[in-house]
C-alpha cells in the first residue's frame, strides 16, 4: 500500500500531464492548470516552507549542541535568521532615526538596509572570487597538450578577445593598416564576428545535440517512473 | 628549477595580486569605452523599439547578489529603456526570495532617473526656494540628497503614499507651504507612476505555477505587489480599457537569469502562450542559450557583462556595463597571458628534458 498509492498517483498524473500541452479545453485550463498546478502547488509551497525552516533550526541546533566542527557558523546562521524575520515580521513599522524604518521590508526599513549593506556585498564578494580562480586554472590547465587541447585553447582565446572592447580595437587597427586593399586579411583579426560564428554555429549545434541527447534521457527516465521501473525514488531498499 | 619550469608554475598568488591590479586599476582610471552592440542584443532592443506605447515589459528577476555585477546593470537598462518608451514595466522575483531587494532596487532607480527627467525644472526651482534651502541646511542635506527627498515628497503626492509622506512630513510641509506640491499635477501624465506606468510583484513563491498562473489571469495570481497592497487597486489591473490581464497584454518577458530558469518561460510563456521571451543571462551559461536564439524562441540574448554594456550603448546611458569593460578587457589579457607563459614554459621545458 506504502509504494502502490504512489505509483499509482504518478502513473496517472503522468499521463495526464503528458496530455496536457495537446489540450486548450476549460477544464483542462481551469481545474488542471490552475486549481491543481497553481492554487494547490502555493499551499503546498508553504508546507514546504515550514518543513525547511524547521529542518534548518533543528539541524544547527544539532550542530551546536554537539558542538561539530565550525558549530560557531551555526549561531551566526540562526541569529541571522531570527533578527531578518523579528525586524521584517514581527516589528512595527516606527520611524528609526533619519528617514529609517524599523520594521517592514520597505526601501529605507532596518532589514532592506541589512540586505543592501551586508548580505549584497557579501554574496557578490564571494562570487567575484571565481574571477581569481578561473585565471589561476586556465593558466594551469589550458596547455597545448594535442589537437583537441590546441582547438581549446585557441577557440578560448579568440572568444575571450572577442568578448572585449579590445578586440574592436585591434580589428579597427588592422582594418586601417589594410587599407583598400583587395585583400582582406584584417578579417583574420575580426574577434567579434569570429566569436560571433562560434556562438552561433558551432556552440549552437553541440548544445542542441547536447539537449537533445538529455530530453531523451529524460523521457526515458520519466517513463520508467511512471510505469514503475524505476523505483529509487521511493526510498527503502527493495 | 630552471625557468621554464618556474614560467609553468607561478606560484598563484601572484596571479591574484596581478589580476586584483588590473581588474582595480581600471576602475579607478574611469577609462571611456566603446562597444558595438551583438546582433543578439539589438534584436531586443529593436523589439521594444517598435512597440506600442502601453504594452507591458515583464522582467522576471532570477538571480540573487552574487550575479549582480553582470544582471543589475542589464536590469536597470531595460528598465530605463521600457519607462522611456512609455511601455509598463512589470517585476517579478520567481527563483530567488534575495532578488525581491534587487529587483525593486533595479526598476525604482530608473523610476527616480525618469522621474527627475521629466520634473528637472521643477526640482531646479524647487532647490532654490528660500524655505527649501533652509531645510536642507538644518538636516545638512547636499544638492543629490535634497531633490532625491523633494522627488519622493512629490511623487508621493500623486501616489497618494501615506507612508512616504509620513516618513518625510517636514519636507511635505515646507513643499506646501512654498507651493511647489501644488505644481506636481500639472506633470501628472508625464511621470511614472506605481501602479499606472510600473508596477513590482516582489518574490513570489512557486516558479512553474506562478508563469503559468500568469497566463490566464495576473492579478488573480500574484494578489499583491511588493509592498502588499491588493494589484486590483492599480489602474494597470482594474482598468476596462487597459488592463494587464495577462500575457496577451506583455510585449515581451525577459527572464534575467543565473540558473536554469529560462526553460520554464520557453515551456510555457513561449510555447504555451505564444508570446516572445528574452534573456539576459551571466557569460558562463550563455553559450547555453544560443540554439534557443536560433530557432527564435528568444528573441534576444544579453550575455553577461558585456550584454549589458551593449545595451547601455544602445539606449545611450552609460552605466555600469560599460564601465566594467574596461576591468574585463585588462582581466581577459591578463589570462592570455599567462596563457601563453604557461604554453612558452610547458613547450620550452619539454624540449629540455623537463617533464
Amino acid at each position: 500500500m506504502k509504494r502502490s498509492v504512489p505509483l499509482a498517483i504518478v502513473l496517472v498524473t503522468g499521463i495526464i500531464y503528458f496530455f496536457v500541452p495537446f489540450m486548450t479545453n476549460r477544464f483542462t485550463m481551469d481545474f488542471l492548470y490552475q486549481t491543481i498546478l497553481v492554487d494547490w502547488m502555493k499551499i503546498m509551497g508553504v508546507f514546504a516552507i515550514v518543513m525547511s525552516i524547521t529542518s534548518l533550526v533543528r539541524r544547527n541546533v544539532y550542530k551546536i549542541q554537539r558542538k561539530v566542527g565550525d558549530y560557531q557558523y551555526s549561531w551566526v546562521e540562526l541569529i541571522g535568521m531570527a533578527f531578518m524575520i523579528t525586524v521584517s515580521i514581527f516589528l512595527p513599522q516606527t520611524p528609526l532615526g533619519k528617514n529609517m524604518l524599523l520594521g517592514g521590508i520597505r526601501e529605507g526599513s532596518v532589514y532592506d538596509w541589512v540586505f543592501s549593506n551586508i548580505q549584497v556585498p557579501m554574496q557578490a564578494t564571494m562570487f567575484s572570487l571565481l574571477a581569481f580562480y578561473i585565471a589561476s586554472a586556465a593558466y594551469r590547465s589550458f596547455r597545448a597538450r594535442n589537437a583537441e587541447a590546441t582547438l581549446l585553447l585557441i577557440t578560448a582565446g579568440i572568444v575571450m578577445i572577442g568578448r572585449v572592447p579590445l578586440g574592436e580595437d585591434i580589428y579597427n587597427f588592422m582594418k586601417g593598416l589594410n587599407g583598400d586593399a583587395s585583400f582582406r586579411w584584417s578579417e583574420i583579426f575580426n574577434f567579434q564576428g569570429i566569436t560571433q560564428f562560434i556562438l552561433d554555429i558551432p556552440n549552437a549545434a553541440t548544445k542542441r545535440a547536447i539537449g537533445f541527447g538529455v530530453v531523451m534521457g529524460m523521457i526515458a527516465t520519466s517513463l520508467k517512473i511512471m510505469f514503475g521501473i524505476e523505483k529509487s525514488w521511493l526510498g527503502g531498499t527493495e | 628549477m630552471n625557468f621554464f619550469k618556474w614560467l609553468s608554475n607561478i606560484d598563484r598568488r601572484w596571479i591574484y595580486l596581478l589580476m586584483a591590479v588590473v581588474i582595480s586599476i581600471p576602475i579607478f582610471i574611469r577609462a571611456p569605452v566603446k562597444v558595438k552592440p551583438s546582433p543578439d542584443v539589438t534584436m531586443l532592443y529593436d523589439y521594444l523599439e517598435n512597440q506600442e506605447e502601453g504594452m507591458g515589459v515583464l522582467l522576471s528577476f532570477d538571480y540573487s547578489p552574487d550575479s549582480l555585477a553582470e544582471l543589475q546593470p542589464m536590469a536597470k537598462a531595460l528598465s530605463y529603456h521600457a519607462l522611456s518608451k512609455n511601455l509598463r514595466l512589470m517585476g517579478i522575483a520567481l527563483s530567488w526570495p534575495s532578488a525581491a531587494g534587487l529587483g525593486i532596487e533595479a526598476i525604482k532607480s530608473q523610476v527616480d532617473i525618469i522621474n527627475s527627467e521629466v520634473l528637472k525644472d521643477l526640482l531646479d526651482s524647487a532647490e532654490q526656494n528660500e524655505e527649501v534651502k533652509t531645510y536642507a541646511a538644518e538636516k545638512k542635506l547636499a544638492s543629490e540628497g535634497l531633490r532625491k527627498e523633494i522627488l519622493y515628497v512629490l511623487i508621493a503626492k500623486l501616489e497618494k503614499d501615506k507612508e512616504i509622506e509620513e516618513r518625510y512630513s517636514e519636507l511635505k510641509g515646507v513643499l506646501e507651504k512654498a507651493r511647489i506640491s501644488s505644481e506636481i499635477v500639472t506633470y501628472e501624465k508625464e511621470v511614472r507612476l506605481i501602479g499606472r506606468d510600473w508596477c513590482y510583484f516582489g518574490y513570489k513563491p512557486g516558479y512553474t505555477q506562478m508563469i503559468l498562473g500568469m497566463g490566464t489571469d495576473i492579478a488573480t495570481t500574484l494578489s499583491t505587489d511588493y509592498k502588499g497592497t491588493s494589484l486590483l487597486k492599480y489602474e494597470m489591473f482594474n482598468s476596462p480599457t487597459e488592463k494587464m490581464k495577462n500575457y496577451d497584454n506583455i510585449a515581451v518577458c525577459i527572464d534575467l537569469a543565473a540558473g536554469g530558469s529560462l526553460g520554464s518561460w520557453l515551456a510555457f510563456v513561449n510555447t504555451k502562450f505564444g508570446r516572445p521571451v528574452a534573456t539576459g543571462v551571466t557569460a558562463v551559461m550563455a553559450a547555453d542559450y544560443y540554439p534557443y536564439l536560433q530557432s527564435k524562441q528568444i528573441i534576444g540574448l544579453l550575455n553577461g557583462m558585456r550584454g549589458a554594456a551593449d545595451y547601455e550603448t544602445l539606449i545611450g546611458k552609460p552605466g555600469r556595463g560599460l564601465s566594467g569593460m574596461s576591468s574585463q578587457s585588462a582581466a581577459h589579457i591578463l589570462i592570455i597571458i599567462f596563457i601563453i607563459l604557461g604554453n612558452i614554459g610547458y613547450f620550452l621545458g619539454k624540449k629540455g628534458g623537463e617533464k
